[in-house]
């Protein structure tokens, strides 16, 4: 770890300047010169005096700060950011139809007029298309033949369907095993009991997110349940959840905005659980580009697509072993013209 | 008008700044003087005590409400936002359509460069117990020190300037300084519930900014 010594200055990158604070006390303060990751803009930030304690280091010939610690903060400003840019960018309020029994406080996409593509190792492995798009009429079509009206599945307008593309250097994510399958997502709902227990999903107490998907496979003709799931005290502290711990491998830096890291499982119609876990977060590009290099990783946007608003990636890994499987990112577009983002 | 930052200084000067009239009989121990300074009585002070000091800036708030649709990913909530917000456009917050609330006084030349009060407003995530309290001024190059302020009691809860975060952009397309209080406070499903700092909406609150204490 290299320490970076201090000077006070408005325009270092990182910098320190002297305070008093309401007690009359004098302290030094960290600031950082940051680069607003959408507009681009240079913004100077002052830290308070706790956070500010928290990280500088005062000696006799000055004030130091780790280096690793100014580039934690950056990034985590960055990440932040950007999520509080596509958050203002893509909904609106929720109307009266909008979300489904008990879902209260959600807001929806402004529009149902869009598609989202699913992009890893700069291959497009899926296409998720609103229910109420043309495209998705083919997609319930093709369900249909071997599963029947399986769901409503235009209960709510903003469900989607999507189905796969296999590549060589970018296969089917495992657990799924042909193209010919097709995801189903319920969205403002949560699971109903009745799902959870077609699927025999144990109840641990799980926070489950107000969408979940259902996978048909239409050459094996077998189901498959995808459930979202919050990561709150019980699945990130194992010490005192040991049950309902989520393992998870290293990801990088991400939004520190509510909500903005989640978890998946998939359950096969036994009961029995994917050995693959989703999870998912919102950090910009070049957090996700160099956390990509590090670990070896492929990044998942091709380079037309890489400035397009990537609204949120995801890490396919073995929950035995954490070993990451796959990276993808998802972008949203709209069908024809209009405003998206 | 502050009292001067160096130089000579007189007890009339303080007095007058404290809200006295001007050539009255008065003391350094008077309970208006020292407070400009934050002294009790009897306490030692010395003249340079009293350099760059200003009255207390009282305004009074109509709370006012609002809600923004937001969405990271599949994942889409509700912020809920308490206070004043201005109508006019700004960078880097943002404000439910046409700005919510408004304050009798959104300047004093003693207090933030005398620049305007675009946001002085509390928001969070409907569901979530976290929030951040926000002062958000027109103004991208004031200095982050007491002068601009050392503190502002909102409704009765006291918010120290060095508790909080500073940011600043003098190119944004509407300049703006950021003070920002990390708050927990379960964040309310309706404008008729309190939200802290605040009561409900459409209420009034008295806002004070301090120099001295």
């Amino acid at each position: 770890m290299s320490e970076i010594k201090l000077q006070k200055s408005k325009t270092a990158e990182a910098g320190t300047d002297f305070d008093i604070d309401h007690e009359d006390v004098p302290f030094n303060k960290l600031t950082l010169n940051v680069v607003h990751p959408v507009s681009k803009q240079e913004i100077y930030i002052e830290y308070n005096k706790s956070d500010s304690k928290d990280v500088l280091v005062e000696k006799e010939d000055g004030t130091y700060v780790e280096e690793a610690d100014v580039k934690y903060l950056k990034e985590s400003w960055e990440a932040t950011e950007y999520s509080f840019f596509l958050e203002n960018s893509t909904l609106r309020h929720a109307e009266e139809g909008d979300l489904g029994d008990g879902v209260k406080n959600f807001a929806v996409p402004k529009s149902t007029n869009t598609y989202d593509e699913v992009y890893v190792n700069k291959k497009l492995v899926r296409t998720d298309y609103n229910i109420g798009l043309w495209q998705s009429d083919k997609l319930i079509e093709e369900v249909e033949k071997v599963f029947g009206e399986d769901q409503e599945w235009k209960s709510n307008r903003f469900n989607i369907i999507g189905t796969y593309t296999a590549h060589e250097d970018a296969p089917l994510r495992p657990p799924y095993t042909h193209e010919k399958t097709y995801s189903w997502y319920n969205v403002y709902n949560y699971p109903s009991q009745e799902l959870l227990d077609e699927f025999k999903v144990p109840d641990v107490g799980y926070e489950y997110h107000v969408w979940h998907s259902i996978k048909y496979n239409t050459v094996t003709g077998k189901k498959q349940l995808k459930l979202v799931i919050a990561d709150n005290e019980y699945t990130s502290n194992y010490q005192k959840h040991p049950d309902t711990f989520i393992p998870r491998p290293e990801v990088p830096l991400y939004s520190a905005k509510y909500r903005s890291f989640f978890f998946a499982k998939i359950f096969n119609e036994d009961g029995t659980e994917a050995d693959q876990y989703d999870v998912f977060f919102v950090t910009t590009k070049d957090i996700m580009k160099e956390f990509c290099k590090e670990k070896g990783l492929d990044f998942p946007m091709p380079e037309t697509r890489e400035d397009d608003f990537v609204w949120i990636y995801g890490l396919v890994y073995d929950k035995n072993t954490l070993e990451i499987k796959q990276v993808k990112g998802y972008v949203r577009y709209p069908t024809e013209e209009g405003e998206w983002l | 008008m502050a009292t001067p930052s160096s130089g000579a200084i007189s007890l009339n000067e303080m007095h007058v700044e404290a809200g006295g009239s001007s050539g009255t009989t008065c003391s350094i121990n008077d309970a208006d003087i020292r407070l400009i300074a934050d002294k009790s009585s009897g306490a030692t002070a010395s003249w340079n005590d009293y350099y760059s000091r200003a009255a207390d800036w009282s305004s009074t708030m109509t709370v006012g409400d609002g809600t923004i649709a937001s969405s990271d990913g599949y994942t889409t909530t509700t912020t809920r936002y308490r206070g004043y917000m201005t109508s006019t456009t700004i960078s880097a917050t943002a404000v439910p359509s046409g700005g919510i609330g408004s304050m009798n006084d959104y300047q004093d030349s003693d207090y933030l460069a005398n620049a305007v009060i675009d946001v002085l407003a509390i928001f969070g995530d409907q569901a979530g117990s976290s929030s951040n309290f926000r002062l958000q001024i027109f103004n991208g190059t004031i200095s982050n020190n007491d002068t601009a302020f050392k503190s502002v009691v909102v409704n009765g809860t006291t918010f120290n300037r060095t508790d909080a975060s500073f940011g600043q952009n003098n190119n944004a397309d509407r300049v703006y300084t950021i003070w920002t209080w990390s708050v927990s406070a379960a964040v309310p499903d309706a404008s008729s519930d309190a939200y802290a700092p605040f009561g409900v909406a459409n209420v009034s609150n008295t806002i004070t900014f301090r120099r001295s204490r």
